[in-house]
């Protein structure tokens, strides 16, 4: 059975917080829907009204301000792909946010239902995890601003209340000296693998890595950085040997933070040749 | 108080429309068992086939996974709006020509994407026109002939 519900679209973010917190629980928010579609299908969204977010205007935008770029929640896929201030100044996120489903799936589904959903295969986590995003999230009357790591509490579970919407996502542009990569696992699905994804960022200084970070998607509990790998590439030379150790500390890490479970057989292998590559790629390496 | 039933203006197919429709069903579900128009196919419903792609303000998305409601003040293109009445769009053609269509299941879908393509690109790449396609699956042709097909409107080709 399809689940039921009242559905209202605010025309602005004052009406949208007002409408949250009257609701509280007994609300939820539709952006894009391409998660949520789902849910509704299934009949599993137990709100009473859905609140369409997507015409609220203060909610769509992306601006450059000095060094920091910063996102509305309701930018697509497809805005981000085509956006040269995304293209220029975080083409992690770019390439990220090319990889998501497909044209149709791009030109609907945003940003901040990407965030929010907390998949631990999204693909524009990582990405926004290496570049150190900080999240806004407003409520009637206040505002908060989290390092996007600290949303997550579980596969499918974040702090945000409610009453709050993402308002809006900044980082810091890494175009001068920064290599990004994106990689992303070829799905396969008779083998139902998760879909693990990549992103990688690197500042060089002369042949030194001065700085590397790297986030693995579908591989720990929530988003987050791998630092052992991390300290180990710092202020190296980039060689293949190091490469290799740096991407045997990731799978390493993973599974500390992890666990063994049954599925680290495969994600083992399949985490440290992803990372392999994208070190390669940032640090241009060949083997 | 917002209520179960929702009234929405759309223009569809050049046509403007007003509607009462139950707040959860799909934008497909509207253009389908709604407005009776079934050129727009129902596959996986759950976006991966293709077979349901529309035009939202010209871009394309999949019926199947937009909530109706969405729609209101917005245009929606389907497959009945290509083309006129006797009268096929040059894609079409093309699909005929390029033997592009076989159970004809993924065409609406897929001549859409290819619409929404030109419109804005009116020479693509064999790449772009495949990336563009890469949302649309296709059981029958293998593709090559859809690609095809549409490279020929691409370079002007008239058969
Ligand atoms: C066929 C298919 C393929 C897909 N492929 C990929 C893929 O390759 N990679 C990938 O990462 N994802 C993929 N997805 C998942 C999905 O498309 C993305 O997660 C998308 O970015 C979700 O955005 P949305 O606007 O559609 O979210 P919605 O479904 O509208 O919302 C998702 C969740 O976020 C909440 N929400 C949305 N916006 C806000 C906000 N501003 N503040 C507070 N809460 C908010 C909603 O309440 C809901 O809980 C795919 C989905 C489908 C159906
Ligand atoms: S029916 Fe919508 S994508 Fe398959
Ligand atoms: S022609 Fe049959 S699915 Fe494409």
């Amino acid at each position: 059975m399809r689940s039921e519900f009242s559905y209202i679209c605010p025309k602005s973010l004052k009406e949208a917080l007002e409408i949250l917190t009257d609701y509280g629980k007994r609300a939820r928010v539709i952006a894009g829907g391409t998660d949520l579609m789902t849910e509704i299908r299934e009949g599993k969204l137990e709100a009473e009204l859905l609140v369409d977010i997507t015409r609220v205007p203060e909610l769509r935008f992306i601006r450059e301000e000095g060094n920091q770029t910063s996102l509305g929640p309701l930018t697509t896929h497809a805005e981000l792909v085509s956006s040269m201030p995304i293209m220029r100044g975080a083409p992690v996120l770019g390439r990220a946010a090319h990889s998501v489903g497909s044209v149709q799936i791009r030109n609907i589904g945003t940003i901040g239902g990407n965030i929010v959903n907390a998949s631990p295969a999204a693909d524009t986590t990582p990405a926004l995890v290496v570049l150190g995003a900080q999240v806004v999230l407003e409520r009637r009357g206040g505002e908060r601003t989290l390092p996007i790591t600290d949303l997550y509490l579980a596969p499918y579970r974040t702090v945000i209340k409610p009453q709050e919407l993402v308002t809006k996502i900044t980082f810091d542009k890494v175009s001068n000296g920064w290599s990004s990569s994106f990689i992303k696992l070829a799905r396969r699905k008779a083998l139902a693998i998760a879909r693990m994804n990549v992103a990688v960022l690197a500042k060089m200084e002369g042949k030194r890595a001065k700085e590397v970070r790297i986030s693995v998607g579908s591989s720990t509990p929530t988003p987050c950085r791998m630092e052992k790998a991390e300290a180990l590439l710092k202020g190296t030379v980039p060689s293949a040997a190091i490469i290799e150790e740096a991407s045997q500390a990731v799978a390493q890490e993973m599974v500390e933070r992890s666990g063994v479970r049954s599925s680290t057989g495969y994600k083992r292998p399949a985490v440290q040749g992803l990372v392999k590559r994208a070190l390669q790629e940032v640090l241009a390496i060949n083997q | 108080m917002p209520v179960q039933k929702i009234r929405v203006r759309f223009r569809m197919n050049g046509q403007e429309h007003e509607q009462e429709i139950p707040s959860n069903i799909t934008l497909l579900e509207l253009i389908r068992d709604e407005l009776g128009l079934t050129g727009t196919k129902e596959g996986c419903e759950i976006g991966e086939c293709g077979a349901c792609t529309v035009l939202l303000d010209g871009k394309p998305v999949y019926a199947c996974l937009i909530l109706a409601p969405k729609v209101d003040g917005r245009e929606v293109i389907t497959i009945e709006g290509i083309g006129e009445e006797g009268k096929l769009h040059p894609l079409q053609e093309a699909f005929l020509t390029h033997g592009a269509v076989q159970c004809g299941f993924c065409t609406p879908g897929m001549l859409l994407s290819a619409k929404a393509l030109l419109d804005k690109n009116s020479h693509p790449s064999r790449e772009e026109i495949e990336e563009a396609i890469s949302g649309n699956l296709c059981r029958c042709t293998g593709y090559l002939q859809i690609v095809n097909a549409i490279e020929a409107i691409r370079s002007g080709e008239k058969e």
